[in-house]
């Protein structure tokens, strides 16, 4: 189970989050715009919460500072 | 003189339309269960394009009018809608894709009959299972070369909700799907794809 309240308080210093949440049943998005800092840092924080339920990274990009992450449970 | 009017008009007819007949049956590609929420368009960016290659060996022979596809998708709140799509289908001379494809289709081999058989069309996706998309234009399969499937998401938007497309899992290295997203713009002709070892299960109608 994602700790979604923690995960948006760590994020939140970094941008606008746009969306955090399950997609569909295999699926999890962060959405972020206006980011300031970079795709690692994102990364390591969006790891340490979804990893454990949804452990395969769909996609993931910072592109013009907008930041999309979808992890999968497959 | 009647018999040689009759063939003058029969050739001219003729030549002014190029649509085969279809039979009204259906081919199935081998399936797997593997998924992929970029096959064959990504509903997390505004632009996408999925590209797939169906080897003559696996198709049937009298295969010769392609008039439809049905791709094999789950995992969407139903009815979710991709916006202005196109699906091209082209015979090819490769078998998988390699490194350096572009969306243009650089370094593919002995490309031919590039054709749109579908443009600019809503693809609503209505539940799992099977989703079919019927052609504007059918494609005339040669009976020899293996075809290319590519499917151009120019949607323009982002939207929750998307799902997966279910797919066949193949032997590494052999990477019968293809596909690049971002926001923005559609990606240019020389933007290099993603190749994968997973092909979308699909039918096609012919």
């Amino acid at each position: 189970m994602v700790d979604i309240v923690n995960l948006v308080n760590d994020l939140s210093p970094y941008g606008v989050i746009e969306l955090v949440g399950q997609n569909n049943e295999k699926g999890y998005v962060v959405i972020m715009f206006n980011v300031t800092t970079d795709l690692q840092t994102l990364n390591t924080i969006t790891t340490n919460y979804i990893a454990a339920d949804f452990p395969e990274i769909a996609s993931e990009t910072l592109v013009d500072g907008v930041y999309k992450l979808e992890r999968t449970s497959q | 003189m009647r018999l040689f009017e009759q063939i003058i008009g029969m050739s001219g007819s003729n030549a002014g339309s190029n649509v085969c007949t279809p039979q009204g049956l259906t081919w199935s590609s081998t399936t797997g269960s593997s998924n992929r929420s970029y096959f064959p368009a990504y509903g997390l960016y505004d632009y996408s394009v999925s590209m797939f290659i169906i080897l003559a060996s696996e198709l049937t022979a009298g295969m010769d009018c392609i008039n439809g596809i049905e791709y094999h998708l789950a995992g969407y709140s139903t009815p979710y809608t991709y916006t202005d799509q196109t699906i091209r289908l082209v015979h090819t001379q490769s078998s998988s894709f390699g490194t350096a494809v572009t969306v243009g289709l650089a370094n593919l081999q002995g490309l031919s009959d590039d054709t749109t058989v579908k443009e600019n069309f809503n693809f609503t996706i209505t539940g799992s299972g099977f989703n079919a998309i019927s052609f504007d234009t059918p494609f005339e399969w040669n009976g020899v070369d293996n075809i290319l499937v590519i499917h151009e998401n120019k949607d323009g938007q982002w939207n929750s909700g998307y799902g997966w497309g279910e797919c066949l899992s193949q032997g590494s290295g052999v990477n019968r799907g293809a596909y690049y997203y971002q926001d923005t713009s559609y990606p240019s002709d020389s933007q290099v794809v993603n190749i994968d070892n997973r092909r979308i299960n699909m039918k096609l109608t012919y």
